[in-house]
């Protein structure tokens, strides 16, 4: 029985490859960066981000690519969770938001 | 960082990413020993690198897969909370263990993983028509997708979701604890217990996979485990080579290429066990 489970979710996907796209370029430009200068990053340190850009050093890019790519997958779940709830399904929608809740708490206890 | 180092680490995660596409199995389960025993990097790093090149190669198949309508987004969806409440609970307990315990958890781990590996799945579609049952129904479970091999539609329902709940969870725990995907696990209890045709449990799976990884992803990295260019030369490297890898896989048939992968398993895991007792070099 063919449901609305096999119907392809085109914005999420596309939001997918494009967030894939955008963390491999930082990722890339960010390494070229290193090599260019002959630097090691210092580990993430999560006050440094919330402190600004601070100049686009190859460090900030790599950070930035890194925070891209755990972004993409987070970004899928809303946007079919806002697809559930477009479709009035509502069991799915509060999964999909449960699973975000979720992932904003472990952030939240990780980053404390 | 220089461009040897960041070549060789990107030379690792390229082979772990075409060998895990080739096998169907995140690359995590080939990173974590390489960089720990080949490179010696710490387990905590290893774990977080390996956890965000699932990331990385989840996102990339899973749009593909989406798209398809290989994956079942609500079977995906109705798992993936408990799967990662246990990523979640294994990160923060690895936070709590020394990279040695890690390493024996994860030696042991690996080795009873080859078994799975090398058995296999088995790769037979539910006959269309097939019930699943009443909680199946009730969640709206059942899935189709246009297979382009058999150049047909396959319609499945999905049997026995508490206990894909029970085995998720525990994926999440391992993914969490150890940086594997944990793709090695569901997919045969999807195809196994659930009835879910092969290729809608890989995609499935896949899509799961990088949401549970960003659950323990975050916790490390707020740990400060995350060494950015070596993530960042492992995940591009990844990348390349699960890409080439799938379509390598396409071509490459034979259970003693699989057997050959199972064994591979157990001699890393061994490796590791010796490394965690001090009996490994470097």
């Amino acid at each position: 029985m063919a449901t609305g489970s096999a119907k392809p979710h085109y914005v999420a996907s596309r939001l997918l490859v494009t967030g894939v796209i955008v963390s491999f370029a930082l990722l890339i430009a960010g390494l070229a960066g290193l090599v260019v200068r002959g630097e090691t990053p210092p580990k993430l340190d999560w006050r440094q981000l919330a402190g600004g850009p601070g100049g686009l050093s190859p460090s900030m890019l790599l950070h930035l690519g890194i925070l891209a790519l755990v972004a993409t997958p987070v970004v899928n779940v809303t946007v079919l969770g806002l697809e559930f709830v477009k479709k009035r399904e509502t069991l799915f929608a509060l999964l999909c938001f449960g699973i975000l809740l979720l992932l904003f708490a472990g952030l939240v206890t990780g980053v404390k | 960082m220089t461009l040897v180092q960041i070549l060789a680490i990107s030379g690792i995660g390229a082979l772990a990413g075409l060998i895990g596409a080739m096998f169907g199995v995140g690359g995590g389960i080939l990173i974590v020993p390489a960089l720990a025993v080949g490179l010696g990097v710490p387990m905590h790093t290893a774990i977080v690198t390996s956890l965000l090149c699932v990331i990385a190669t989840s996102s990339a198949a899973a749009s593909k897969n989406m798209r398809s309508g290989a994956a079942n987004v609500r079977l995906a969806m109705m798992l993936e909370p408990c799967t990662v409440l246990g990523a979640i609970a294994g990160g923060f307990a690895a936070g709590f263990l020394p990279g040695s315990t890690l390493m024996k958890i994860f030696g042991v781990t690996i080795i009873a993983m080859s078994y799975p590996m090398m058995r296999g799945v088995p790769d037979e579609e539910m006959p269309d028509g097939a019930n699943g049952d009443d909680a199946a129904a009730r969640f709206r479970l059942p899935g189709s997708y246009f297979d382009a091999a058999a150049k047909s539609e396959v319609s499945y329902e999905t049997r026995r979701i508490p206990a894909l709940v029970g085995i998720s969870t525990f994926a999440g725990i391992l993914s969490g604890l150890l940086g594997v995907g944990g793709g090695i696990l569901k997919v045969p209890a999807m195809t196994i217990l659930g009835r879910v045709p092969m290729k809608a449990a890989a995609a499935t799976s896949n899509l799961m996979i990088g949401i549970t990884a960003v659950a323990s992803a975050v916790i490390y990295y707020g740990r400060g485990d995350v060494a950015p260019g070596l993530a960042a030369a492992c995940v591009t490297g990844v990348f390349v080579g699960s890409r080439t890898g799938v379509h390598v896989a396409g071509k490459i048939h034979g259970h003693s290429l699989r057997y050959g992968f199972g064994v591979f398993m157990i001699l890393m895991g061994a490796q590791l066990l010796l490394k965690a007792y001090g009996y490994w070099f470097g």
